[in-house]
């Protein structure tokens, strides 16, 4: 025992050297380490903060504070592992396998690393009041209880708006610990108020944990419905664009709808006619990457190993003059993990019919065969509401065209289809994206933005985002007033978000180069490569590449 | 072939390596062999790699040793290997298991920028100097292989083989340079270092640029010399000196690792490039594809005096002459000049000079890929060297008073040809002696001098304002087109304004490699320092390749006396491109800025007006009116609207 443990500080005393630039950190108190030490994320996240967390820091906080202190410092740490270490980030990608056990301090550190890495954190943080909701352990001792609460001082106000505001101001510092301790200091000390002491605590995580997985079922069944106009704006309206270096003008005309919303009868008319071109090399193309899907999600038998279970049909290679020790055979795991898919569409006037046919086409055999493969699927769409007649541009004309107004143009995101929804029932909204709209725009970046956040709110640990654009963002009144290269950097920006984060991103450029923005990025140069090109992509995103341990 | 880029941030922070990768992303098509970087604290390199020659296999690029201090990434072909190794003392041994970038390198490590004066081939150049914090880059002598670069100031400095990789970096966006689109429109040429983009610069050819220290310094380590003239003891050793160059000419542009092809027209200079390579690999019994592109089968148009529109009879002549020649002929059927224009004009980063020849262009290429060629010669530089016409030669003669001489030229002319009178001698003898006021008029009056809105679709307002007149003289343009006299400068000004570099990049995402034999820089030298008189006796033009292919090239090519005209039938490929013209001057119509540079209006009316009359095909103001003017200025279009995206 006493080898070992001599042997873990041995490791420990090298670790500190070669990664941590000889500086020692303080151990991660119990209550805010990750409620399962076997999860791979929970190793990165002790590792992270062995690597990132100053100590001296913790002299700002109080005892009662520390345990609050450590946890946000815990995201913070985490989000700089997600940013600057690929491997981590893919580890450390589901918050909720690397939460501590206590609900209520997990409910915070998934906010705090949600926000942190710039998206929205849209669960509810704060639980009912301690009291109630303690109520329940405290049954049998119920008057004594009361006393105790009656006693105590009323918890000071805290709202989730709040919380979230701090947690955005302090995400600015998560390079800067000791600007992020002293910003944190506030919010911690109302958190420490706020929870009665006793609280972080956690009383036996195994219990814990049973009651966090009940909870947590039953809070994770509101998300998976379809999320409604008025949150979508909230989303919107709760975005950090100031981080991003990015403005807009107003937000007042911009609009997020179901694709039913937008859609026409002419519209489905136009489908009819996409579903009378030829479609039989997509068809075999979609078939191909269903198979190809479908193989990687089977188990199979890796054969001629050193150590496994024994392969009856090699065992008589031990008879040989030369034995062989090639006799066992290891069961090799899915190579696919669970995922979801977005797609999405530009729709802006520079993708021609043709261009729009295709990927209507492509679209919807690739939605049909990650269905039939299990794999979750989002179609969206982006482009502008306005082209001549633009409010906004109005608007800023009106009141003597301040400078460096902004965005100048309303968004016009379109939901073709939900995660949840099934495609027999949406596929009719794909006639929307089949209409023409000369003059309408692009404003890739808040599109992507848009597309991450609902991407990031979905459970499966796989996230892949793929673009379909056939260029630069471009919206003329916005160039017009702000030059050409705002909405390109701010698309930039976006991306480099997006790439930091577990999210896969790639795109399709028809027609013009969209690598000049995207690291992942394929350019097609006539529509009928559209299909073809989404296919492989998906397949690539979705089948990892295979490392063949098997040995002749 | 590789197309290489490289980031160096000159504040010392470490190199972006998201920008770096999308930048090779970018290339990627250029060289679809094989992708690799490079980088190490402030500066990284990439290069794409297409394998045309056996040595290819061997590249390993970027090259960086760091006993050296030293890296490069090098894009092109090395033909004089054996010279360079003898120099850098190195065995034959050695050298079969160096690739051309390796000798390049080493030639780096051993003259530095001297280097490229010791190279020879097409090729572009960077080498990246870590303990001096130095970059220098280069081009060939003829600029070959092309090279941009884009510096931002005291932060980032960029180059890449085309534009496009640069707009990989944040910031740097695709704003066109006005000027140098002004002289695009008006055919004035475009010299100096500006490229079409406002914040990207070319490396010019026979251009060292160098980085260090916060400045960039530039020279040219090569020039054409106008005063040199070789002189030899007969006619015949100066066929002898030319056969000999001719062919390690060709010989140096045949090592490949797949098949060979060569364009093949009736003209003389494709047609010897094609007869002395197939004489070439006859020795090794290896067999040469010649692609020719000729009209519709049924195609029976008017085509301007002293032009032929089936180029396929002399091709066929010469075809038949060698075994080893597998004869192709390349139709392009329904095509039209618009077809692939857009596709084009986002490969090249530039609006296509003549989008009415890409069809059959693309068409060869497509082919010849097909069917594994890896080496497609030409003779596109022939004009300037080997098939020199020698005209000047008579007003120098003129102008030098050697009046016996220009006598026994014009008997040998009117021998050879027997329209000749001296009434014929007088205009290719005094034209270029004239003054430039009374040639321009006197051209005026019978009506060969073209108003620039007649050929060239620019927006007279825009004309006015840049003062396209002032920038031609300044530029040096005569836009009278009087001819010269001094034929060896004539020809030297010619080759600086030729500039193939970006459409040798663009044959390579066909996967191929495009070689001029009359483009190698040791011909050319030949050819500018063989006196005049070599090109103009015998009572023929060209006398100096006519004796050399006296028996060897057929007399379909040699006697013929009209010249080939490539797309023949270009008016019936407008024809069938009319809705797509017309849906292409819609959206430069609703385009923010493309009717500041075009005249869209008069291109609609040109449009109206279509077809001309019957009698109206074979002049020259049909040609310059539709095939010139419109097809070009939609070509411009489709390239502002490339560089400067909108939705309309």
């Amino acid at each position: 025992m006493s080898l070992r443990t001599s042997h873990e500080q041995a490791l420990l005393e090298a670790w500190t050297r070669t990664y941590s630039s000889g500086r020692v950190t303080s151990s991660l108190s119990a209550s805010t380490q990750p409620a399962s030490l076997k999860h791979r994320g929970a190793a990165d996240a002790l590792a992270a903060w062995r690597r990132w967390h100053d100590a001296k820091h913790q002299a700002k906080f109080t005892d009662s504070e520390q345990c609050w202190y450590s946890l946000l410092e815990r995201a913070r740490v985490e989000t700089l592992a997600i940013q600057e270490l690929p491997g981590m980030a893919h580890n450390l990608a589901n918050p909720v396998a690397t939460a501590p056990a206590n609900k209520d301090m997990a409910a915070l550190y998934q906010a705090a690393r949600l926000i942190f890495l710039g998206l929205t954190a849209d669960h509810q943080i704060l639980q009912a009041a301690p009291g109630r909701a303690h109520a329940s352990f405290l049954k049998r001792a119920f008057r004594q209880l009361k006393r105790q609460q009656s006693a105590a001082p009323s918890a000071p106000l805290l709202s989730d708006d709040e919380l979230k505001q701090s947690l955005e101001k302090a995400s600015h510092y998560i390079n800067e610990s000791s600007a992020f301790a002293s910003c944190v200091l506030p919010t911690v000390q109302q958190l420490a108020r706020f929870y009665p002491p006793s609280l972080p605590s956690p009383p036996s995580i195994s219990t814990r944990q049973e009651l966090d997985d009940q909870s947590e079922e039953e809070e994770d069944e509101p998300t998976m419905e379809a999320p409604t106009g008025a949150e979508l704006a909230d989303e919107l309206a709760d975005r950090d664009d100031q981080k991003q270096h990015y403005a807009v003008f107003s937000r007042q005309w911009d609009t997020v709808q179901p694709a039913q919303y937008w859609l026409k009868p002419s519209d489905i008319e136009a489908l009819k006619e996409l579903h009378q071109l030829d479609q039989r090399r997509i068809k075999r193309l979609a078939h191909r990457l269903q198979r190809r899907l479908l193989a990687a999600s089977q188990r199979r038998w890796l054969f001629d190993q050193e150590d496994g279970r024994l392969d009856n049909r090699r065992l008589a290679r031990l008879l040989d003059d030369k034995p062989n020790q090639r006799v066992f055979r290891i069961e090799k795991e899915a190579l696919m993990p669970e995922a979801c898919v977005t797609l999405l569409v530009d729709q802006s006037g520079s993708m021609d019919i043709k261009r729009r046919q295709m990927a209507a086409t492509a679209i919807e055999l690739a939605v049909h065969t990650l269905e039939n493969c299990k794999i979750r699927c989002e179609v969206l769409g982006f482009t502008t509401r306005y082209t001549a007649d633009n409010p906004l541009f109005k608007r800023w004309q009106q009141l003597g065209k301040p400078e460096q107004p902004g965005r100048l143009n309303a968004l016009q995101h379109i939901v073709y289809k939900t995660p949840e929804q099934p495609w027999r029932r949406t596929k009719q909204n794909l006639g929307l994206l089949l209409r023409q709209m000369p003059g309408h725009e692009n404003i890739d970046g808040e599109a992507l933005n848009w597309a991450a956040n609902r991407l990031s709110r979905q459970p499966q640990p796989r996230k892949i985002m793929i673009v379909i654009s056939d260029g630069a963002p471009y919206d003329k009144a916005t160039t017009h007033a702000n030059g050409r290269e705002f909405l390109e950097r701010h698309l930039r920006l976006v991306i480099s978000d997006i790439e930091k984060s577990p999210i896969s991103l790639a795109a399709i450029g028809t027609g013009q180069d969209v690598a000049r923005f995207y690291n992942s990025a394929i350019t097609v140069r006539s529509p009928e490569a559209v299909a073809e090109t989404l296919f492989e992509k998906l397949g690539d995103l979705l089948v990892p590449a295979q490392t063949y341990e098997a040995s002749p | 072939m590789s197309a290489i880029a490289g980031l160096i941030h000159l504040d010392t922070s470490a190199v972006d390596r998201s920008t770096l990768q999308r930048m090779q992303t970018l290339l990627t098509p250029y060289g679809r062999d094989a992708q690799h970087s490079w980088h190490q604290q402030n500066a990284g390199l990439s290069r794409t790699l297409l394998r045309t020659t056996p040595e290819d296999s061997l590249d390993q690029q970027p090259i960086w040793r760091s006993a050296d201090k030293l890296a490069i990434v090098f894009d092109g072909r090395i033909d004089n290997r054996d010279e360079l190794c003898e120099k850098l003392e190195i065995t034959p041994a050695q050298a079969s298991l160096m690739a051309d970038s390796e000798l390049v390198y080493r030639a780096c490590t051993h003259w530095s920028t001297e280097a490229p004066q010791h190279l020879l081939g097409d090729f572009a150049l960077a080498c990246w100097e870590p303990s001096r914090q130095r970059l220098w880059i280069t081009r060939d002598p003829l600029g070959m292989r092309p090279l941009y670069w884009h510096q931002q100031e005291g932060s980032l400095l960029a180059f890449a083989s085309m534009p496009k990789a640069l707009f990989a970096i944040p910031g740097l966006t695709k704003a066109i340079d006005e000027e140098q689109l002004h002289d695009y429109v008006c055919l004035l040429p475009m010299l100096g270092s500006r490229s079409f983009y406002k914040h990207v610069q070319t490396v010019e050819a026979g251009q060292v640029v160098t980085f260090e220290k916060g400045t960039v310094s530039t020279h040219f380590y090569h020039r054409f010399d106008s005063e040199y003239e070789l002189t030899l003891e007969s006619d015949e050793a100066y066929i002898d000196a030319f056969r000999d160059q001719l062919d390690q000419a060709v010989k140096r542009r045949l090592r490949s690792n797949g098949s060979i092809g060569a364009e093949l027209s009736s003209g003389l200079d494709s047609s010897t490039v094609t007869a002395t390579a197939a004489q070439l690999m006859a020795e090794h019994k290896q067999t040469l594809v010649a692609y020719t592109a000729v009209p519709p089968e049924a195609f029976n148009g008017p085509v301007p005096r002293g032009r032929h529109a089936d180029e396929s009879v002399g091709a066929k002549a010469l075809a038949t002459r060698f075994d080893n020649i597998e004869h192709i002929l390349i139709r392009t059927g329904d095509a039209t000049p618009l077809d692939g224009l857009q596709e084009m004009v986002e490969l090249l980063d530039r609006a296509p000079f003549n989008p009415c020849n890409m069809a059959w262009w693309v068409a060869i290429r497509k082919h010849a890929a097909q069917k594994g060629v890896k080496v497609l010669l030409t003779g596109a530089m022939g004009n300037f060297s080997i098939s020199y016409d020698g005209y000047p030669y008579l007003a120098w003669l003129v102008r030098k008073g050697r009046w016996l001489t220009l006598y026994r030229v014009y008997k040998e002319l009117q021998k050879h040809q027997d329209t000749i009178s001296w009434r014929n001698m007088v205009r290719p003898c005094l034209s270029p002696l004239v003054p430039n006021f009374i040639w321009r008029w006197r051209e005026s009056a019978r009506g060969r001098v073209f108003r620039l809105t007649e050929y060239s679709a620019v927006n007279p307002v825009w004309s006015k304002q840049m003062g396209t007149e002032q920038r031609a003289k300044k530029a040096g343009v005569d836009t009278s087109y009087q001819p010269a006299w001094q034929g060896r400068c004539q020809r030297i000004q010619s080759i600086y304004m030729q500039d193939k570099g970006d459409y040798n990049a663009l044959a390579n995402t066909y996967g191929l490699e495009v070689r001029d034999p009359t483009a190698d820089l040791r011909l050319i030298e030949f050819c500018l320092a063989v006196p005049e008189s070599q090109y103009l006796g015998g009572g023929q033009t060209k006398w100096l390749l006519r004796r050399l292919m006296k028996n060897i090239l057929p007399t379909e090519i040699l006697d013929v006396k009209t010249r080939g005209l490539q797309t023949a039938d270009w008016y019936e490929q407008i024809d069938r491109s009319i809705p797509q013209i017309r849906e292409e001057l819609e959206k430069l119509k609703a385009h923010g800025s493309a009717g500041g540079y075009l005249d869209i209006e008069s291109l609609e009316k040109s449009l109206d007006q279509w077809p001309p009359p019957e009698n109206a095909w074979g002049l020259q103001a049909t040609e310059l009116r539709y095939r010139i003017k419109m097809l070009r200025g939609i070509s411009v279009g489709n390239f502002i609207r490339y560089a400067e995206e909108e939705n309309e």
